[in-house]
This record gives C-alpha cells, sequence and structure tokens, in this order.
C-alpha cells in the first residue's frame, strides 16, 4: 500500500485532469497503489509526495509516464464477450448488407489501448465476412496515450495478454510465435492503422464511421467532457452507423440524437431518424430498449467536480 | 545457438510468472542479487532437437515467499514440500515457455528441486557431459533468483 | 453451483487455480495425474469442467483428453488445459483431441475468468456483471 497524503492526491487529481480530463475518484486510491510503482522505481523513490516534487518541477517525459500508468487499462481480446457476439450475429451482417454496393466499412476504436478489440473485429470480420476481404476496409484506432498506440502497431503480444480472452482457435489461427511473444498475422496487420489522439481536445478532420466503440472511457471523463466527446462521436456516425459504450455507460441525459437499441444481450446506439417514435427502424430490437442502464453513466465517479 | 533464447527472453518469461502469479509489486528485476544463505534449486530437462536442461535457483527465504502466496497460506504454515512444490512449479513455467521457443520437436521432463548450499558442488543435480548457455541473474525483494541454461552435447547433429 | 475439477501434478499450481475458481463461486476438486483424474470423474458427479495441465507422471494431460472424449457419457463437460506447451503444433493437438480451450501458463485470474466465459461457463461472482443491475 501506497501511503499518500490527501494534498498529493488532490494534485494528481488535477494534474490528471488537465491533461486528459480523466476525473481520478477518491475512489481510485487503489489506482496509485497498482499503477505507480514503476514509475516511482523510475525516479527512484517509494514515495508518492517524491513523485509530486519530481512532477512540480516539471519534466516532460515523466509526466507522460505518470498520464500512461493512470490512464492506460487493462484489455483483452473480444472484451466482455457480449458486444462482439452481437457484433457476429447482428450488427456487422446488417453492415455488411448495407454496405455490399458502396464496398466500404469503416471502423473505429476510440479508446483502443495496445489494439486488442480492433484487432478482435479486424478477425472477425476475416473468420465470419469473407466477402468484405476485397472492399475498401477502414479499421481505425485511437489512443491517448502514445505508448500503448506504437505496441498496437506491433500487433505484438506476450503470452499473459495472449491468455487475455483470445479463443484458442483464433489463436492458432491469426498469430505466430516470435521468441516469447505472439504476432498478429500482417495480413490483418495491414488492414489496420492506429494513431494518437486525445478524444478531449479538437479533433482533426475525420471521416464517418459505419461502427464507433468507445468503450469504457467516458466513466474517466466528467460530466462536461462527456458530452462533449459523445456529441462529436455521434456526429462521426454514418445515417446507419452504430455506436457502442461501456456496459455501464449511456448517452442518456448527456446528449441527445441517440436512440439505444440491443442484441444478444449487448446495447447499442444510433442516430434518431424523423420516423423512429412512430415507426421504429428496421432495426433487430426495438428502440425502446434502453432499460436497466444505469443513469448517467458511472455515477459517482465524477466526484472531484466540486473543485476550484 | 545461444541467440535462440536471448538473456532478454529468459528475463521475460521469468518476469511474467511473478506478474502473473505474484500480485502486489513482488517484482522480478534484473541484476544480482546477494549471495543467498541457503539455496533451493529446480530444474527441468528439455530433450529433443535441442537437449539440456533450465535450472531456476534462488535463496529459501524467496522461495517460500512464493509458495506462501501460490498457496495462500502465511510462510509459518509453509511444510517444506510445499516450497519444494512451489519452485518445482516456477521452473517447469520458465523451462516449458523455453521450451516452447526452441526447435521442435522438443519435450520436456517432470521438475526436479534440491535444496542445496551455495556452492554449485553441493547440489545432487548431475552436470556432467553439459555446458552453460545462458546464465540469467535476477532478483524479487532484494533475494537472487538466477536462470541456467544447460546445453547437452547430445546427440551428434548434422 | 458450477464444478471444476483441476488436474496438476504441482499441488501449489493447483492451489492457485482453486483460489481463483472459488472466488468466481465454483466448486473445485482436485487430481494430481491423468488416472486420478479418470477415477475421480467416474466415481461423478460430471463436472462442468475439467482443467488440465500437460506434464504429469503417471498419465499425461494429452492422454487424458483423449481418454475423457472416449467416452460420451462426458461429452457436456468442458475441457481447458492449462500449461507451459506455448506451441501452435501443440495446441492443435489438444484441440483435435478435444480439448475446448488453452491457457497458457503462466496466467492472470482475469484470463482464468475470460476463458470460463468463453467455454459459457459464466461465473456467478464476477466483479462486474455484463447486464448491469436488473432495474427496470
Amino acid at each position: 500500500m501506497i501511503a499518500t497524503t490527501d494534498a498529493d492526491f488532490r494534485f494528481l487529481q488535477q494534474f490528471l485532469y488537465e491533461r486528459s480530463a480523466i476525473v481520478l475518484g477518491e475512489d481510485k486510491h487503489y489506482l496509485l497503489d497498482s499503477r505507480l510503482p514503476p514509475v516511482l522505481r523510475r525516479v527512484g523513490s517509494e514515495s508518492v509526495s517524491d513523485l509530486v516534487r519530481a512532477l512540480r518541477r516539471g519534466d516532460p517525459s515523466l509526466e507522460t509516464a505518470v498520464v500512461d500508468a493512470l490512464t492506460t487499462n487493462e484489455t483483452s481480446w473480444f472484451r466482455d464477450g457480449a458486444p462482439f457476439e452481437a457484433l457476429r450475429r447482428h450488427v456487422l451482417p446488417e453492415l455488411v448488407a448495407e454496405n455490399s454496393l458502396r464496398r466500404c466499412l469503416s471502423i473505429w476504436s476510440a479508446a483502443a489501448s495496445t489494439g486488442q478489440e480492433l484487432y478482435s473485429i479486424a478477425m472477425l470480420l476475416d473468420a465470419e465476412f469473407p466477402e468484405v476481404a476485397s472492399w475498401r476496409l477502414d479499421l481505425h484506432g485511437t489512443d491517448l496515450s502514445t505508448e500503448v498506440i506504437e505496441r498496437a502497431r506491433t500487433g505484438r503480444f506476450s503470452a499473459l495478454e495472449i491468455n487475455r480472452g483470445l479463443p484458442a482457435p483464433f489463436l492458432v489461427r491469426y498469430f505466430r510465435r516470435e521468441g516469447a511473444h505472439y504476432v498478429i498475422a500482417d495480413s490483418l496487420r495491414s488492414r489496420v492503422r492506429f494513431e494518437q489522439l486525445n478524444l478531449v481536445k479538437p479533433w482533426p478532420p475525420r471521416q464517418d464511421y459505419d461502427l464507433i466503440l468507445l468503450r469504457n472511457v467516458l466513466i474517466y471523463f466528467d460530466e462536461p467532457a462527456r458530452r462533449r466527446v459523445l456529441a462529436a462521436v455521434r456526429d462521426h456516425l454514418r445515417p446507419n452507423g452504430y455506436l457502442v459504450l461501456g456496459t455501464a455507460e449511456t448517452p442518456r441525459g448527456l446528449v441527445g440524437g441517440l436512440v439505444a437499441v440491443s442484441a444478444a444481450g449487448a446495447t447499442f446506439f444510433r442516430l434518431e431518424q424523423a420516423g423512429d417514435a412512430a415507426s421504429g427502424r428496421p432495426a433487430f430490437a426495438q428502440a425502446g430498449a434502453e432499460r436497466a442502464m444505469p443513469a448517467g453513466s458511472g455515477a459517482g465517479e465524477a466526484s472531484g467536480k466540486e473543485e476550484g | 545457438m545461444t541467440d535462440l533464447v536471448s538473456i532478454e527472453t529468459i528475463t521475460e518469461i521469468a518476469q511474467s510468472f511473478w506478474e502473473a502469479f505474484l500480485p502486489d509489486g513482488a517484482e522480478l528485476q534484473p541484476g544480482s542479487g546477494p549471495l543467498a544463505a541457503e539455496e533451493i534449486r529446480g530444474r527441468v530437462d528439455i530433450d529433443g532437437s535441442w537437449t539440456g536442461s533450465v535450472e531456476l535457483s534462488c535463496s529459501l527465504a524467496l522461495a517460500r515467499r512464493v509458495a506462501s502466496a501460490m498457496f495462500c497460506v502465511e510462510e509459518e504454515a509453509l511444510d517444506p514440500i510445499d516450497v519444494r512444490d512451489a519452485v518445482g512449479e516456477i521452473v517447469n513455467v520458465v523451462g516449458g515457455n523455453i521450451k516452447s521457443i526452441l526447435p521442435p520437436p522438443t519435450s520436456l521432463s517432470i521438475p526436479v528441486v534440491d535444496e542445496a548450499g551455495p556452492d554449485p558442488g553441493a547440489t545432487g543435480i548431475e552436470r556432467t557431459g553439459t555446458q552453460l548457455e545462458s546464465e540469467v541473474h535476477l532478483s524479487s525483494g532484494g533475494e537472487p533468483v538466477v536462470v541456467r541454461l544447460w546445453r547437452s552435447a547430445g546427440p551428434a547433429v548434422g | 453451483m458450477t464444478h471444476a475439477l483441476v488436474v496438476d501434478d504441482s499441488r501449489a499450481m493447483r492451489s492457485l487455480l482453486r483460489q481463483v475458481l472459488e472466488r468466481l463461486g465454483l466448486e473445485v476438486s482436485e487430481a494430481g495425474d491423468g488416472r486420478a483424474a479418470i477415477a475421480a470423474i467416474s466415481a461423478g458427479p460430471l463436472p462442468d469442467v475439467t482443467l488440465v495441465d500437460w506434464h504429469m507422471p503417471v498419465m499425461d494431460g494429452l492422454e487424458l483428453v483423449t481418454e475423457i472424449r472416449r467416452h460420451k457419457e462426458w461429452r457436456r463437460m468442458a475441457i481447458m488445459m492449462v500449461t507451459t506447451e506455448a506451441e501452435h503444433e501443440s495446441m492443435v493437438r489438444a484441440l483435435l483431441a478435444g480439448a475446448n480451450e488453452y491457457l497458457i501458463k503462466p496466467f492472470t485470474p482475469d484470463a482464468v475468468i475470460e476463458k470460463l466465459c468463453i467455454l459459457g461457463l459464466e461465473p456467478g461472482a464476477r466483479q462486474t456483471t455484463a447486464n448491469g443491475g436488473s432495474a427496470a
């Protein structure tokens, strides 16, 4: 257990907020315990106070390391199961059918981390939708952390990472051994692109997407940042596109113009269209399926909001 | 032939055992720890296209710490046989992962574990006809861990 | 209650897996080699999943998987290899022999949970459940 004074914790809260709009809640002390030790070793100390002193002095590479350590999240293949099952059975078949004339498909993993989410989709497309192989595919991954984006680009994973939720037949089919590591097949790696992007800062111009995955990111933001990011993401959905959030996240109460649809135990969001309320869209489920979603994502997370 | 399995790879494999199985900061870091007063060694043999063995030695104190985590009991409650079992599993996992990098086909033996003093000559593990291919010094919480890769003369290769 | 049989010659590894599985609310039994596992399964009741190490004395993991799959009445039991055998060739052999999933040692507790989910064995005591609450 790392001892942290209240003052140091508040400094780290503020520091993280200014750089990433991420709110380090009072209940997140454990994050310091699990994430900071490697950074502490870097400054040759076991005390958070020393780290805070070093940050106050200003050290850009240390700042990046702290932001990376506190924001980089555990990730796994086909994370949470249900959304991917819904993608496989409902969402992707529909998008592939709708786009069969355009022969284009664009998918954005907006908190891509080390790439598992986007590569999972690439594997799913390759295994189940062979027709898209000749399409213009844009599989795009972005993340706040440059370090994880670099790793995502390599497509190289440790055995510990490979163990996380990747079904054995996919491992055998899409990865090769390289020393103690596993490297994703070039045929998949050449189809994805990764770049650094801070969601809360202005975005460079980008296209619209058929599918946007923005999972387990909003929970870290305060409410104004949630609204801003959700509105921008919504505005980059194609007319028949789908948005996936984390299981505890919803746009309800934050931005309008999105309706929930559910499939195979997962919830997706689509652009609201004029006729929605009356007729419902030809989607796979009722648009009124906004049940069982906690109001306001990650209630209790935004505990630093009275600051300043 | 040492480049078949680099020092970095051996280090990383050993570190992943610590990372996965030993919670909360008990990391394994490169670099020598102090010589242990009491040492425990485990070994697995690899046979096939590459013949030799992987040996892991560490201080008895560290072995007890690992066993305590794996068995989820206080160190005082550990039986010596538990400590040997835990060291056997470390060397099985480290050796098995090293084996999986070598060109196939190879097979892995069941681990053997021995307690010994700091003098390598005192171990019961036979070393005749083998040569040391790599030696990696690591430490965890100030306690030493050494992984050695021994290569047997083995059957003549081409 | 989901029942898991852990087959490994290392008592330390069995203990470690037991801790992970019991924390997920599974009932756990153990066997130290393939033959002991066959005896345990024969004695019943049939486990929902058997976790199988590869290198064991008496009867190794691959032989055990092959033997289990000879018994039609045990077909609904899932088998997950838990082993250091990380080569593709080994994985393919185990899958062809009838294993359903494959976990490489070392592994984190989360990896065990995720593999159980792939096998359709949603652990009861997951910290984050997939369906949120049941509030209407």
